[in-house]
């Protein structure tokens, strides 16, 4: 006997088709309210990123002592519509690197949580002190280079279950 | 042999899977990245061939034989590939860099960026309602099907 033939005769008991029925009406309603579950869950989530608004504030480069450089500033998250949802696990990493492509320092602001229907800030303060490289000579080459890249890795996680992250390098020439 | 071919549904799978699988993704990658920037066009196409083959052959033979439940398990095998890869009609055209996570690298306005999304759990979750379907189909009576879904029977009633 072939394959084919034993595959085409392999079949149910007849005393089990009533069984069968039910059980697939059951699975077909599983299957129903799944996938009603699954566009509707995703058309919300579309629907609450897109209410999201950022706005960046007095994001500039900054000198508060002669030993020390760095980046300040802040973002305000409005996350404040009635369908929004909860931003979780925020981190923000700012690299610093030499024009060589030789990286010199690192910073992480994490943030547990952006609620949903609050307005939420994140300071963001990069400035480097010599005491965080380490030894001076670092901190001197990245005063003495003439052209720095900054690197931002931002990476969260959306409404609990949709993991973004992103990344943006910019060349500056410092004066 | 024609007692297992189901010519009905071998016909309707193979202009579904020509129409999502290379006529579609043929007009809209063309419209919306025209010079090939952003979507790998080969690799679009290519998933595409794989998915008329495929969905073609799902419709070949009748729903009650095994042989058709034991295809439906490749069709599942294959959907895992076509998540994995990206590329095609079952993930919108993303370029993929994985299972369930799509990602762009290039460059804009001269500033250097990445992006990447992950939407695994969708994924996830499609798999397991389309094996449910897969094992609906698999023990559900055949002589119960289309007997009460089709509009032509009620008519004739």
């Amino acid at each position: 006997m072939s394959l084919a033939d034993t595959l085409s005769k392999a079949k149910f008991k007849e005393e089990s088709k009533g069984f069968r029925h039910k059980l697939s009406v059951l699975i077909l309603i599983i299957i129903v309210f799944g996938y009603i579950f699954l566009f509707g869950y995703l058309t919300y989530i579309s629907a609450s990123a897109y209410g999201i608004r950022f706005e960046v504030e007095d994001f500039e480069d900054s000198q508060p002592t002669n030993t020390s450089i760095g980046i300040d500033g802040k973002v305000i998250i409005k996350n404040t519509h009635w369908y929004s949802a909860d931003i979780t696990d925020i981190k923000i990493k700012m690299s610093i690197y030499t024009d060589d492509d030789v990286k010199i320092k690192s910073k992480t602001i994490t943030k547990k949580i952006i609620p949903r229907l609050k307005k939420s800030e994140i300071d963001l303060d990069f400035t480097f002190e010599p005491e965080d490289f380490d030894s001076f000579a670092d901190f001197d080459s990245l005063n003495q280079t003439d052209e720095l890249e900054i690197k931002f890795e931002v990476v969260f996680t959306y409404a609990y279950v949709y993991t973004i992250n992103f990344e943006i390098a910019i060349d500056t020439e410092l004066e | 042999m024609g007692y297992w071919i189901n010519w009905v549904t071998l016909f309707r799978n193979l202009v579904t899977s020509v129409i999502f699988g290379l006529v579609i993704p043929y007009y809209v990658i063309n419209y919306i990245d025209p010079n090939g920037d952003l979507f790998d066009f080969n690799a679009v196409l290519f998933n595409g061939i794989i998915f008329v083959v495929v969905y073609t052959i799902y419709g070949i033979f009748k729903k009650d034989l095994v042989i058709r439940f034991l295809i439906g398990i490749g069709w599942m095998a294959t959907l895992v590939y076509f998540y994995t890869v990206g590329n095609n009609f079952f993930t919108f055209y993303l370029p993929g860099c994985g299972f369930g996570y799509s990602c762009l690298d290039g460059s804009y306005r001269g500033i250097d960026f990445k992006f990447g999304y992950n939407y695994a759990w969708v994924i996830y979750a499609m798999l397991g309602l389309k094996g449910l379907n897969l094992l609906r189909h698999l023990i559900k009576p055949p002589e119960q099907k289309y007997k009460y879904l089709t509009i032509s029977e009620r008519f004739k009633k």
